[in-house]
C-alpha cells in the first residue's frame, strides 16, 4: 500500500469536514511538533498500549481522516513507536495497513469510547492491508483507558497556555454539531439519493452480467487445475 | 443469575466491573485460550492485578484455558493451570479431557467450568465430565433450544452457563474445522477462527470483498452493513445457483427478550461474547444486561435496550434458543 | 517391496456412509463391498442426521451378517451430535442391545460404553497423548483421530501409544463441522423439520461455490465437509512404520471397490506411490485431491 491510495472516497459530511475547510491553508508541518508531543505523552502515561505493539515489527499505519485533508503515519520498527502528519498530498511514506474514517470518529477510537468493530460493521470505519497489524494496534489503543484531556494537560509546546482547555471544548462543541450535520445532510441529499437509487440499480443490473463472466473463467480455472492435476499424475 | 462478561485487557476488565459484571472471564496471552487474537489477554502480573480488583468489589474472575493442547507440547496448557491456580481465580474454563484430567489431578481445590468448545449438548455428555472430573458448570453449546435446555436442567446436578448476547456459532463449537480448512489455523488447535492474518478487504467495483486465504468470504455494496470474515457468515452458491448467506448472516445473538423464559428454565448464568471487542462494547453490553436482569429479576417486564450499533450485521437474533432456526 | 512392508498388518477400514443415500442402495452397497472389496472393518450406522436413521435401520442385521460371513469387522457408529430426546433414546438402546461393537461419535456415548470395549470415533477430539491415553484407558481399543491433525501430530501421538489402535482418515470428502441447523433445507429454502429429505438429490454432498465461483466446501445436511478429497496414499506407509494400525476411507458415490484396492495393493507393496496416485485420479473425478491438513496447511491445498 502506498500513499497514492489516499482515500478517495467522497469524505462524510461532518462537523470535522466544515473545520477543514477553514484549516486548509495550515500546512501539515505546523503540527508536527504537536503531534509528535501527544505521542510522547501518550507513551508515558500509557505504557501498556507500547508493550501490545511491542509484537510488531518494521510495520507503518496510514491512519486517514476523511473529513481532513492530514493524515498520520505511525510507524513500529524495533518496538519504537513513532509518528509524522502530512498532507494529502504528501509522497515518501511506505505503509502496510491503512485506518480511516471520520475525524471525531477516530478520536472515539483512540478514547475507547467506541467499539472497532462497531465502526466497521456500520461501514463507519475502513481498514485496509494487513489487517492483523490493524487489529494489533485497536487491540493495543483499548488496552489502556486513553484520555486526551490528560494527555493534553499540562500544556503542549508552540502553543500558548490553556489552548488545551480551548482544543477540548471545541471538541465538545464539535461533538453537538455532528447531529445537526446529520440532520442537514439528509434533507439535502434526499432527491438526490432518489436518482442515485435508479442509476444504482442499473448498474447491478451491469455488474450481474460482469460477475457471470468472471464466474465462468473461475470454473473454467477450476476444470483447468483439475484437469492438469490429473494429467500431472499420468505424466 | 450470574453475569459472565469478557475482557481482552485489563480496561476491558475494569469497563465490566464498573458496569455491574458478576463474574469477568478472560485469557492469557497466548495459545491456551480460544480468543488468541495479537495485543490481547493477559500476562500473569495483569491478571493478579485484576483479580484483586474484581475480589475487592466483591466479584469473581475465571480464565479460559479452553483450546486442545498440541500433541507433544503439553507445557504451555499446564502452566496456564497452574498459573491461574497459584494467582487464585475462582475458576477455571476448559475443554480437553487430558487437561480437565491434568487440573483434577493437579489442583483438585480448583473449581473447573467445561467450556462450550467442549460441545456437551446432552445429559449424557455433561454427566460424563461431571464424574469423571467433578466439573461444577457446563456452558452449554448454542445449538440448545430454551426447552431443551430447561429439559437438560432436569437431568445433570451441574451448573449451567448459557451465551446470551455476541458473536454466534452456527456449528457445534470446538467440532468445526472449517477455519483451518481455509487457513490452516483453527479454533481448537490455535484459538483462532478465521483469523485476521488470513484476512484481506479489498474495494472491488464500489464493494467492500472480504477474503479469507484464497476464498472470497463475501462483497459488501458500500451502504450495507458489514460483518466478520468468519467464514460459516459469508455469502455462498449453493443449490439455487445464487449468492445467499447459506450458513448464517452477520448478525449476533441477543437473548434478552427470552430473560424471564431462561430464568424460569434454572439457568444459573448468562455468558456475555467478546473478549476480542473494545471496552466501548463491554461497557455498553453489560450496562445494559445488568438493567435486563435485575428487572427479569424481580418479575418486571424486561426493559428494551437498544444493541443495534454494536451487533455484528448491525442486527441480532435469538438463534439456535428458537427453534424454527434450525 | 520390502519384507517389512509385507508382513505388517496395518488394516483398511471402510467409514460410514455420511450421506443420505436411499436404504436399498446402502445395502447393495455394503453387499458389493463384502463380496468384493479389500477392507477389513466396515462402520456402519446414520452419523449424520437422526431423521435420516429409521430408513437404514431394517436393514442393518441383514448387512452386518454379510459382512461378517465375508470375514468383515463391523463396527455401529453413533450419531455424531445428540440433542432431542429421541436421538438419547436410541442411542441408549443401540448402546444396551448392539451385538457389535460401537464407535462413539459424542461424549455422551464415550460415557455410557465406559469400561466397555469401544472405539473412538472421528468426531470425538482427541488431540494429544494425554487425552488419547485417558480414552485407552477408559477402554477404547482403537481411537480415529480427528482430521485437522498434522503429519507432526499425528507422528507424537503414534509415538505415545503403546502399540494400541490408531486410526487415520486417509480418503474421502472429510467432515469439517456439524450443526443443529439443516444447510440442506436452507440452501433449499425450507426448514430441518419440514426438510423433504433434500440431501437424497447430492449422494457426495452440495458443492458450494464462493461468490467467485470456486468451489469450496460441501454440504451434507446438518454438515459441512470439505470440497476436496483427503487423499494420504503417499503417506500410508510412512504412518504404518510410526505405528498407525488403521487407515479409513470414507464411502464416495463412485467405485470404493477400486479405490479399496489401489489403497490395500499399495499398503501391501504392489504399487508404488505414484502408480496409486494414477490409478486414484482415474476414477475420482468430482473434485481434486488435498493432503493439507496432513501437512500443517490449509486443509483444502494439496501439497505435492
Amino acid at each position: 500500500m502506498h500513499d497514492k491510495n489516499a482515500p478517495t472516497r467522497v469524505p462524510p459530511f461532518t462537523p470535522m469536514l466544515f473545520a477543514g475547510f477553514f484549516m486548509r491553508p495550515i500546512p501539515a508541518v505546523t503540527f508536527k511538533p504537536v503531534v509528535k508531543h501527544v505521542l510522547a505523552r501518550m507513551k508515558k502515561l500509557y505504557p501498556e498500549i507500547f508493550s501490545r505493539l511491542a509484537i510488531l515489527d518494521n510495520i507503518s499505519f496510514l491512519i486517514g481522516p476523511t473529513d481532513l485533508h492530514y493524515r498520520f503515519y505511525l510507524s513500529v520498527r524495533e518496538g519504537e513507536v513513532q509518528i509524522d502528519v502530512g498532507d494529502n498530498n504528501t509522497q515518501g511514506h511506505e505503509c502496510q495497513a491503512a485506518i480511516s474514517g471520520p475525524m471525531l470518529d477516530l478520536i472515539k477510537l483512540l478514547e475507547g469510547r467506541v467499539d472497532g468493530d462497531a465502526l466497521f460493521f456500520s461501514r463507519t470505519l475502513n481498514v485496509e492491508g494487513d489487517t492483523e497489524a490493524v487489529l494489533t494496534l485497536r487491540n493495543a489503543v483499548d488496552s489502556a483507558d486513553v484520555s486526551l484531556g490528560d494527555v493534553l494537560a499540562g500544556g503542549v509546546p508552540f502553543i500558548k497556555p490553556g489552548f488545551d482547555k480551548l482544543l477540548s471544548k471545541a471538541g465538545s462543541l464539535l461533538g453537538c454539531f455532528e447531529k445537526d450535520f446529520g440532520t442537514v445532510q439528509r434533507s439535502i441529499l434526499l432527491p438526490l439519493t432518489r436518482q442515485m437509487d435508479e442509476v444504482g440499480k442499473e448498474l447491478d443490473r451491469s455488474e450481474d452480467r460482469l460477475g457471470k463472466v468472471d464466474k465462468e473463467f473461475v470454473r473454467i480455472k477450476a476444470s483447468l487445475k483439475k484437469t492438469l492435476q490429473s494429467s500431472e499424475r499420468v505424466r | 443469575m450470574e453475569l459472565v462478561c469478557p475482557a481482552g485487557t485489563p480496561a476491558s476488565l475494569r469497563a465490566a466491573l464498573d458496569a455491574g459484571a458478576d463474574v469477568v472471564y478472560v485469557g492469557f496471552r497466548d495459545e491456551t485460550n480460544a480468543r488468541n487474537f495479537p495485543g490481547l489477554n493477559f500476562s500473569p502480573e495483569e491478571l493478579t492485578e485484576s483479580l484483586k480488583k474484581a475480589h475487592d468489589m466483591g466479584r469473581q474472575v475465571y480464565v479460559a484455558i479452553n483450546t486442545y493442547p498440541q500433541a507433544g507440547n503439553l507445557e504451555p496448557w499446564y502452566k496456564a493451570v497452574d498459573t491461574a491456580a497459584k494467582i487464585g481465580v475462582d475458576a477455571v474454563i476448559l475443554a480437553d479431557i487430558g487437561l480437565l484430567d491434568y487440573a483434577k489431578r493437579q489442583h483438585p481445590e480448583l473449581r473447573r467450568h467445561l467450556s462450550v468448545q467442549a460441545s456437551a449438548s446432552n445429559p449424557e455428555a455433561i454427566n460424563f465430565y461431571r464424574s469423571a472430573f467433578d466439573v461444577q458448570r457446563v456452558v452449554l453449546p448454542r445449538v440448545l433450544t430454551v426447552r431443551e435446555i430447561a429439559e437438560l436442567i432436569g437431568e445433570i446436578d451441574v451448573e449451567t452457563e448459557v451465551f446470551a448476547f455476541g458473536g454466534m456459532c452456527v456449528m457445534a463449537e470446538g467440532r468445526c474445522s472449517l477455519s483451518s480448512y481455509a487457513t490452516g489455523k483453527s479454533p481448537n488447535m490455535n484459538g483462532v477462527c478465521s483469523p485476521a492474518s488470513h484476512v484481506e478487504y479489498e474495494q472491488r467495483r464500489g464493494k467492500l470483498v472480504s477474503r479469507l486465504g484464497e476464498f472470497t468470504i463475501n462483497s459488501f455494496p458500500n451502504e450495507e452493513a458489514a460483518g466478520y470474515p468468519t467464514l460459516c457468515k459469508g455469502r455462498f452458491v449453493g443449490h439455487t445457483g445464487n449468492p445467499s448467506y447459506l450458513f448464517e448472516e452477520p448478525t449476533s445473538l441477543n437473548v434478552m427478550m427470552m430473560l424471564p423464559e431462561l430464568i424460569q428454565a434454572g439457568v444459573k448464568a448468562l455468558k456475555i461474547e467478546g473478549r476480542q471487542r473494545g471496552k466501548a462494547y463491554v461497557h455498553q453490553v453489560v450496562s445494559g444486561y445488568r438493567k435486563a436482569i435485575d428487572a427479569a429479576m424481580k418479575g418486571d417486564p424486561v426493559p428494551f435496550v437498544d444493541m443495534g450499533n454494536i451487533t455484528e450485521g448491525t442486527r441480532s437474533t435469538a438463534g439456535a434458543y428458537e427453534k424454527n432456526w434450525r | 517391496m520390502s519384507s517389512q512392508e509385507m508382513n505388517s498388518s496395518a488394516k483398511l477400514t471402510l467409514g460410514p456412509v455420511l450421506y443420505n443415500w436411499p436404504a436399498e442402495q446402502r445395502r447393495d452397497f455394503y453387499f458389493q463391498i463384502a463380496d468384493e472389496a479389500p477392507v477389513d472393518v466396515v462402520y456402519i450406522g446414520e452419523v449424520t442426521c437422526s431423521k435420516r436413521a429409521p430408513f437404514l435401520t431394517p436393514f442393518i442385521p441383514e448387512i452386518c451378517d454379510r459382512l461378517e460371513q465375508a470375514g468383515k469387522e463391523v463396527v455401529i457408529s453413533t450419531l455424531s451430535l445428540v440433542m432431542s430426546k429421541r436421538e438419547r433414546k436410541e442411542q441408549h438402546e443401540l448402546v444396551q442391545d448392539s451385538p457389535w461393537l460401537l464407535e462413539a461419535n459424542d461424549l455422551s456415548a464415550i460415557g455410557l460404553l465406559k469400561g466397555r470395549g469401544h472405539i473412538v470415533g472421528p468426531f470425538v477430539n482427541v488431540y494429544n497423548e494425554d487425552t488419547l491415553n485417558y480414552f485407552y484407558h477408559d477402554g477404547a481399543q482403537r481411537v480415529v483421530l480427528p482430521c485437522e491433525l498434522s503429519g507432526k501430530a499425528i507422528a507424537r501421538l503414534l509415538a505415545s501409544n503403546q502399540n494400541r489402535e490408531i486410526e487415520i482418515q486417509a480418503f474421502g470428502r472429510v467432515p469439517l463441522a456439524l450443526s443443529a441447523r439443516c444447510y440442506h433445507a436452507r440452501s433449499h429454502g425450507l426448514s430441518k423439520d419440514g426438510c423433504l429429505y433434500v440431501c437424497e438429490q447430492d449422494p457426495n454432498g452440495m458443492n458450494v461455490e464462493t461468490l467467485d465461483g470456486e468451489p469450496f466446501l460441501a454440504v451434507n445436511g446438518t454438515q459441512t465437509m470439505s470440497y476436496t478429497i483427503t487423499n494420504l496414499v503417499d503417506e500410508l506407509n510412512n504412518l504404518k512404520q510410526l505405528g498407525a494400525t488403521h487407515f479409513r476411507l470414507w464411502p464416495q458415490n463412485l467405485d470404493m471397490v477400486k479405490v479399496s484396492k489401489v489403497f490395500r495393493e499399495r499398503l501391501d507393496g504392489q504399487l508404488e506411490d505414484a502408480a496409486a496416485q494414477e490409478m486414484l485420479s482415474e476414477f475420482v473425478d468430482f473434485a481434486p485431491f488435498s493432503n493439507g491438513f496432513y501437512h500443517g496447511v490449509e486443509g483444502n491445498r494439496l501439497v505435492e
